[in-house]
């Protein structure tokens, strides 16, 4: 009977805890910190843990195309030229030096001789050679081989068949003249070549360990990179260790000796464990969030290259009107959208291409003009939205887009008397359906792959595999033809802006939203994380701030 | 007995056969496919993608292929969205984590369960009694969803005796495993006390309060053995669903199982992952009632099976 009785007293004990606790909690102040957010304990020594959002795919830099593969490879690999941590300029990667011919076509880039990779073997401009032709054969089909296309023969190549595949292969414009000189011969003169080459399409990979390893080769027993970091473990969906590379050529400039890289994909959870100490950076946030976390001193937020927007399907009236796209356009009101919905400081899209691009300033057409926008849509034949058949709205499912559809319906309804109904689909079917134009209006977004307009501007070409909309304008594919070939920079610019133009003040086969910003918090003891467009942060300028 | 088990285990090609045939097609004819992004590629890349993983060839031949490769070589195929790894690795990898978070579940929940039901059914009408089933109805009525963040609020923000989530260090462990085994503790509670009360009322047991044995001799070598038996029933069930129902305890706590893969497999349209862990939640699920209705046969002396 003792033991019972113990049993009943400790059940009873657990039982009035927790009573105990879920009152605390209820009554507890967190839910309004008004002063001071608690303290974070602080791991000391240079190690850092960092939430990177999602499990890599894998890490053969050939075969990928996320955000969280590129986090890792910053680490762990590196281009002919890395990217400057605050302005994105191109600096020396691989490549210690380059020139590039007067015509804009041939680059001759000269291999830095103290390159290494983290097996000690030197890098060289045959690696190149042989990982660019990787990258693009068939065989490896990788699903952003394009962002090579720039190269001479390169869409020849990669999208050749069998029997001509091994000619395009010897045509490709890469040579590797000798160990410490490679030569690029392009397309059309690339005004934005160099800062493709800090994309992990055209990273090297080391010949003898694919060869040897095939699909496995980059698991952490056998992985060789080039980069400050090496890859020491890969604990499929729990972490990624990196630890300082000794045979990398700058390495006097890496501090960190630890890197800690989770795939936690619940924002909630890393923001949690942000708030008690295991991790000290997060590369974004629980959006429901946002009030909170606006407070918190170690919350930043910048602009990011990405553009949200509503395709329209410009094949299925009324939607064929452009007045009607127009009006569309002109009745969201974005900038209360922006200040009231999505909080976090995403700036109104008032054209398409985000703005901080070096160079180009963009346009800026669709403000908010409900008079205009009625008018337009009377002209187009229904006053007041008189005779307007029901339309549908779809986007993936998920919070925050929904928050936005349901604003954008409201403003739709009391701006132009238009019903719009409201559907959400799991992403790979809304996937499909936005390939098939089997929709009305469809959420969109894009991020830009490198550091230029056309990335924003090329998609919308007719019949452009990112079109989706029916759309296409002839002078419009006639500009992008143009602006490609172009080497005076100051006259693609213009030629660039006249396409932005056209988009958004002829074409409109969509409803710019907002452009996305890039939301992170961090320790402020790290140092060496610069804001900047790409969200790009090379992990050998990261470093921690000792006591 | 040892026929029985026999018939039941030749039967289990057959059910594993109609299994992965339906969850083939199923997966097939969903909208989407593995490759479908948010960024397209040029028709020519994708039909090379296509070839790379058979997908180009007619349905009925890769599902032939796909049937050869897992009964010849129990060879499950490459995954498609993790590109370095066979799904054969994956769950190789993700399977004895789940059965850990499993296994502490049920140890938690049979230890937590019976003794609270016992104690309940000795001191019925009690406060104990009331208390712990009443408790024992909000545990089998609040999800794990529910219940996992709050103990995390409680015992990982607020007493941070444990981290928010994770599978690194021990104690990682304990918080996942009361959230999967609170409900099942609460039904094994609940079934333990009525088949106690069911038990203690019958002739033999009075017979031994009558030669004077002791109550706890009572309670555990002539009740406790019948009492348990609709417990045992339950268990069946209840351990695999243990084993294998983790998921959204997997995803609360970040805990790298099987039952994490199985969700995104299904989003992702990984078709060889989603057919290879329904195959193995399959193997799972038969051949754990098939142990239950054994233990049932031995606990039960009323059950023959021939």
């Amino acid at each position: 009977m003792i033991t019972t009785t113990r049993a009943a007293s400790l059940a009873a004990w657990t039982l009035a805890a927790l009573t105990a606790s879920v009152i605390a909690i209820a009554s507890s102040p967190t839910q309004a910190p008004a002063g001071e957010p608690e303290p974070r304990p602080r791991r000391g020594g240079q190690e850092i843990h960092f939430n990177n959002g999602a499990e890599p795919e894998s890490l053969d830099p050939h075969k990928v195309t996320g955000v969280p593969e590129h986090r890792i490879f910053l680490g762990i690999l590196e281009g002919l030229t890395s990217p400057d941590p605050e302005t994105l300029k191109p600096l020396p990667g691989v490549a210690k030096s380059w020139e590039v011919s007067a015509d804009g076509l041939t680059y001759t880039f000269h291999i830095n001789e103290n390159a290494k990779w983290s097996n000690g073997d030197p890098v060289t401009a045959h690696d190149f050679e042989w990982s660019w032709k990787r990258s693009l054969s068939p065989e490896i089909a990788s699903q952003y081989a394009y962002m090579l296309y720039p190269v001479k023969g390169a869409e020849a190549y990669n999208t050749a068949k069998a029997a001509d595949r091994p000619a395009r292969r010897d045509e490709l414009g890469v040579k590797a003249i000798d160990d410490a000189t490679l030569v690029v011969t392009l397309e059309n003169p690339t005004a934005y070549f160099l800062s493709l080459l800090f994309h992990y399409t055209s990273f090297p990979v080391h010949r003898k360990t694919v060869e040897t390893h095939g699909d496995a080769w980059t698991r952490a027993e056998n992985f060789v990179g080039n980069g400050a970091y090496k890859l020491s473990e890969w604990n499929r969906r729990e972490n990624i260790v990196l630890t300082p590379n000794e045979h990398y050529w700058d390495a006097k400039t890496c501090k960190l000796q630890r890197i800690v890289i989770y795939p936690i994909d619940n924002h909630e959870t890393a923001y949690q464990k942000f708030l008690n100490g295991e991790l000290d950076w997060i590369s974004d946030i629980p959006a429901t969030k946002i009030d909170e976390i606006k407070r918190h001193p170690d919350f930043g937020v910048s602009a990011y290259l990405g553009s949200y927007f509503y395709r329209i399907n410009t094949t299925k009236p009324p939607l064929d009107d452009f007045n009607v796209r127009l009006a569309l356009n002109l009745a969201v009101n974005r900038k209360e959208l922006c200040e009231n919905v999505t909080k976090a400081g995403e700036i109104p899209a008032e054209g398409y291409v985000p703005p901080g691009i070096p160079g180009y300033d963009g346009v800026s057409v669709l403000s908010y003009d409900p008079v205009r926008a009625k008018k337009l849509l009377a002209d187009a034949g229904y006053p007041d939205g008189k005779g307007f058949p029901e339309i549908t709205l779809l986007y993936n499912t998920h919070e925050s887009h929904k928050k936005v559809a349901e604003v954008v319906q409201q403003m739709w309804r009391e701006t132009l008397g238009i019903k719009v109904a409201l559907e959400n689909t799991e992403w790979k079917v809304y996937l499909d359906r936005t390939d098939e134009k089997d929709y009305w209006i469809v959420r969109a977004g894009w991020i830009g792959d490198y550091l230029d307009p056309m990335t924003f501007l090329d998609m919308w070409v007719k019949d452009g595999g990112n079109n989706n909309t029916g759309w296409s304008h002839p002078r419009y594919d006639e500009l992008v033809g143009l602006a490609m070939a172009e080497t005076d920079s100051a006259k693609r610019t213009k030629l660039l802006l006249e396409l932005e133009t056209l988009l958004c003040e002829k074409g409109l086969p969509i409803v710019p939203v907002y452009y996305y910003v890039n939301k992170w918090m961090i320790s402020p003891e790290i140092q060496g994380v610069h804001p900047n467009i790409l969200d790009t942060h090379p992990w050998k300028y990261v470093y921690v701030e000792e006591e | 007995m040892l026929r029985y088990i026999l018939r039941r285990l030749l039967g289990l090609p057959v059910v594993l056969l109609i299994l992965v045939t339906i969850t083939f097609f199923l997966a097939r004819v969903a909208p989407g496919g593995p490759f479908s992004a948010d960024k397209n590629v040029p028709p020519e890349i994708k039909a090379n993608i296509e070839a790379k993983y058979h997908l180009d060839k007619p349905l009925h031949v890769q599902y032939g292929r796909y049937l050869r490769d897992v009964v010849t070589r129990g060879d499950l195929g490459p995954s498609f969205k993790h590109k370095d790894q066979t799904v054969n690795e994956i769950i190789e990898r993700g399977l004895p984590v789940s059965f850990q978070l499993g296994f502490l579940a049920a140890i938690f929940a049979v230890t937590f369960g019976v003794s609270a039901g016992v104690i309940a059914s000795i001191r019925q009408n009690s406060w104990f009694d009331y208390g712990s089933m009443s408790v024992a109805v909000l545990g089998m009525t609040i999800p794990n969803f529910v219940v996992g963040p709050i103990l995390v609020l409680l015992f990982a923000r607020y007493w941070k005796v444990f981290n928010v989530a994770g599978w690194e260090e021990l104690k990682d462990m304990v918080l996942p495993a009361i959230t999967l085994g609170l409900p099942f503790a609460a039904r094994i509670a609940r079934l333990t006390r009525a088949g106690m009360l069911e038990i203690v009322g019958q002739d033999f047991i009075r017979t031994a309060r009558a030669k004077g044995l002791a109550e706890r001799v009572v309670i555990v070598r002539h009740a406790l053995k019948g009492g348990l038996l609709p417990v045992v029933s339950f268990l069946g069930p209840g351990l695999s669903y243990m084993m294998v129902g983790s998921l959204v305890v997997e995803r609360i706590f970040r805990i790298p199982g099987l039952g994490q893969e199985f969700i995104e497999s299904a989003l992702n349209r990984d078709y060889t992952l989603v057919n290879g862990t329904v195959l193995v939640y399959g193997v799972i699920l038969v051949v754990m009632n098939l142990i239950v209705d054994v233990v049932y046969g031995y606990l039960d002396p009323r059950i023959r099976y021939d």
